[in-house]
């Protein structure tokens, strides 16, 4: 049934794309009208606006917009540009709303800016304390709205926020203390009255938790940890007092059901991240998809790709959801393209595993058994002399968003085919200080790859394969107008053809796309948008 | 010698003996060893188990451009050299600091290391062997002479430990750092390319030949174009041993610190 819906409202966003309409209600676009929960839930009917991290709950990464298609993607080119001026990685995936951009400028700036012309409307400045600790870069990766609220959870630590008509800063809540290694990355999610937030830190000896938090007031409404510490059911999953260090943030967005008002959210690698010794166990929930209740905050369910990891093998990639016949039975699926390089199919109502199948180039597993668990290859543990296992730590894909379109029914995942050498150490767990009992360093003489791979999901076969020159950092878009939107570390932002992989539009953006792409409209004409290095470019057909 | 020279020469000797012994019970006792566990797991991938060098630098000199001091060396392994191959350290700053002792023993072990060669000697196999069409040495603050398809040579000598300019000029093939990998490039109307890989990505290549010469390439016009496993340096290995020492006693003497 969700899925009919899904399809059905796909249809009505592909012919309301077909004009790229503008905004019927409000056609002044420095005004944008307040984003109820009703317009977020069917945010599918407004092509024209981005008005979540990964453009709808379901995490589609997917535009219905088809102005720009595989007749014209040729003709794309720059229309305007906004450089952000920082020092710091652009990650940033913005939010669009009614002709709006709400971007943010790492380490944790906010910028409006009018989408049709880059003109910048409002900006908001936060002040970092001067010891800032993150693992990879202070970094933010984008916002969430409802009402004419913004929300951004900063890289200290803290959640906030913002009047979108001004960028004035309205509430303020310590997440956690940033001075142990805590701290915030990634676009909080809009559930009903709550902002779902994740966070980092797993480097750090970090314990990773979920937390919602009221979007009125700022207020923690329930907060779910996720190592399984004295209480939980699976507490006996981490020798000793290990799950008080354990890891498994959530740094990445989750992917959200409002019937079934299920969040779905990955979790990061067990701390420390290479040597096992110090935590043994299954380590739940660490390297898990966990499905909680957003009233109470309750583990619904839990399924743990990776159990007792010792390779970095975080499961924090954004889940991807959508209905279909599985099996002669009608379900509602959730897929997940993980960094340990299997991509995997769950049943989202109850986390039955139903399939998985890799995806990149990986050694540490011999197979995946029938529930799921892992069948590990010998001679995949790091010790001290190193092991060379694929795929690398930073996995057979990333942070960066997949995309699922209801289209082609293909999940497009940027695949990373890359191996690594990895070595124990001790190290001692110290406030604040790396916690990683060990190293990876890249194998001597390999030039790592890596791909664009479409992936059916109910068999998790891939069905075309668009090679790159190294292993890529950037997310994937797909579209209505059956293109997939991809980027290099070499600065080249392309367009592929959703059905065949064929390469049908590049560009040379001049730095590293570490960014995830995606598409609005403004006044009836399309635009796709990435960030390369600090510099946010939009692409749209000539006039 | 002078009486004064003479003494000179003990003291100096002395405190060198003696800073080896301290270097060597260091490294001996439970955090030295503890230092080179570190070492071991995260430097030797690219320094060398010894500290030989590698992709790394030998570190066996024990002189180091960018650390003088300890405090130094410390804060060079926290954050990396920006623009080459060594990242940033995520070790805690207690084991760093393990680490440096063990750094600094190695320095010792190799400061002794002398080439057996005649540096002179080899200048002249360096000049008559035809190696500066590639390579350049800049001399006395002047201007750098020679080709740029091969590494400038400048420093190699503090770079790199004996057995590393054996190695890389007998078997230049086993070890190619990734900014001089060779690469060739064939065009449609069957022209050849060969020569250093400057700049690549998904649609283009750019090479500089044995001439020096620039090529860019949109791959869309290349027949075919592959990086070479080999090294566009050919081997030496047929030098005379007493010309081989010489030059690698020559290239061991290059050490300009400033590079």
């Amino acid at each position: 049934m969700q899925f009919l819906k899904l399809t059905l409202l796909a249809l009505c966003a592909t012919t309301l794309a077909a004009q790229v309409a503008p905004n019927p209600v409000n056609p002044n676009p420095v005004t944008p009208n307040p984003v109820t929960f009703d317009r977020l839930v069917a945010a599918d009917r407004e092509p024209q606006n981005w008005l979540t991290y990964s453009g709808n709950f379901a995490a589609h990464q997917h535009s219905s917009l088809n102005q720009i298609n595989a007749s014209t993607v040729g003709r794309l080119q720059p229309r305007w540009m906004y450089q952000m001026r920082t020092t710091h990685k652009g990650e940033s995936t913005p939010l669009v709303v009614d002709g709006i951009m709400y971007l943010t400028r790492s380490p944790n700036d906010v910028i409006a800016l009018d989408a049709a012309t880059g003109r910048k409307l409002w900006q908001f400045d936060y002040k970092l304390p001067p010891k800032v600790i993150v693992c990879c870069g202070q970094v933010n990766r984008g916002l969430a709205i409802l009402g004419d609220r913004l929300f951004m959870s900063t890289v200290d630590a803290y959640v906030l926020a913002l009047d979108a008509r001004s960028g004035r800063l309205l509430w303020k809540t310590r997440m956690a203390n940033y001075l142990e290694g805590y701290g915030s990355t990634s676009a909080p999610i809009v559930a009903r009255d709550k902002i779902i937030v994740g966070m980092a830190g797993g480097e750090y000896g970090a314990r990773g938790f979920i937390d919602a938090y009221d979007t009125a007031t700022g207020k923690l409404a329930w907060r779910f940890y996720t190592t399984a510490g004295p209480g939980d059911p699976n507490a006996a999953s981490w020798s000793g007092d290990s799950w008080k260090t354990g890891g498994a943030t959530t740094w990445v967005t989750g992917a959200y059901d409002p019937d079934l008002n299920l969040v779905y959210w990955g979790t990061g690698n067990p701390g420390p991240d290479y040597n096992g010794d110090v935590r043994k166990g299954d380590n739940l929930y660490s390297d898990s998809v966990v499905a909680l209740d957003v009233r109470t905050g309750e583990r619904k369910w839990h399924f743990q790709f990776t159990p007792h990891d010792v390779l970095d093998y975080d499961a924090t990639e954004t889940p991807v959801l959508f209905d279909a016949e599985y099996r002669g039975r009608q379900r509602k699926l959730l897929m997940h393209a993980n960094r340990n390089a299997f991509f995997y199919l769950l049943d989202r109502e109850t986390g039955e595993f139903l399939l998985a199948r890799p995806f990149a180039k990986q050694t540490w597993a011999k197979d995946i058994d029938a529930k799921g668990r892992p069948v590990r290859n010998p001679g995949t543990t790091p010790t001290e002399a190193g092991v060379a296992v694929w795929p690398a730590a930073t996995g057979g894909t990333n942070w960066f968003a997949p995309s699922f379109s209801p289209q082609s029914k293909l999940l497009y995942v940027a695949a990373r085919d890359e191996g690594e050498i990895f070595y124990t150490a001790t190290s001692p767990y110290r406030p604040g200080d790396y916690f990683l009992g060990g190293e990876h360093k890249p194998v001597r003489g390999e030039f790592p790859t890596g791909a664009i791979r479409a992936i059916s999901p109910l068999t998790g076969e891939i069905v075309w394969d668009h090679k790159l020159l190294t292993p890529p950092w950037a997310g994937v878009l797909s579209t209505a107008g059956g293109l997939v939107f991809g980027g290099t570390n070499e600065g080249n932002f392309f367009a592929l053809d959703a059905a065949t992989g064929k390469d049908l539009w590049h560009f040379q953006t001049g730095d590293k796309i570490i960014a995830n792409p995606i598409s609005f409209g403004v006044e009836g004409k399309q635009y796709i948008s990435i960030i390369s290095g600090d510099v946010l470019i939009v692409f749209g057909l000539p006039e | 010698m002078t009486v004064v020279g003479w003494w000179r020469q003990a003291v100096t000797t002395r405190r060198m003996v003696l800073w080896l012994w301290a270097a060597v019970a260091l490294a001996q006792s439970p955090a030295g060893q503890q230092g080179r566990q570190f070492y071991l797991g995260h430097c030797a991938h690219c320094h060398g188990p010894d500290g030989e060098g590698g992709r790394g630098i030998n570190l066996t000199t024990g002189q180091y451009r960018l650390s003088r001091t300890d405090d130094d060396l410390l804060r060079v392994i926290q954050t990396g050299v920006p623009g080459t191959e060594m990242p940033p350290s995520r070790l805690p700053v207690a084991d760093i600091r393990l680490l440096v002792t063990w750094v600094r023993s190695l320095g010792a072990a190799g400061a002794l290391e002398k080439a057996t060669g005649d540096a002179a000697a080899g200048a002249l196999v360096y000049r008559n062997t035809g190696c500066a069409r590639c390579h350049s040495i800049q001399v006395n603050g002047g201007q750098a002479k020679g080709g740029s398809l091969g590494p400038p040579l400048d420093s190699i000598g503090l770079r790199r430990s004996l057995k590393f300019l054996r190695d890389a000029l007998v078997t230049p093939d086993a070890y190619i750092a990734r900014e001089y990998v060779g690469t060739t490039a064939q065009t449609k109307a069957g022209q050849l390319f060969r020569g250093l890989r400057l700049n690549e990505d998904d649609y283009s290549l750019q090479l500089r030949d044995a001439d020096e010469r620039l090529h860019s390439f949109r791959k869309s016009s290349l027949a075919e174009y592959q990086r070479l496993d080999s090294s566009l340096m050919p081997s030496y290995g047929k030098l005379s041993p007493t010309d081989l020492n010489n030059l690698i006693a020559y290239l061991s003497s290059l050490r300009a610190a400033n590079k």
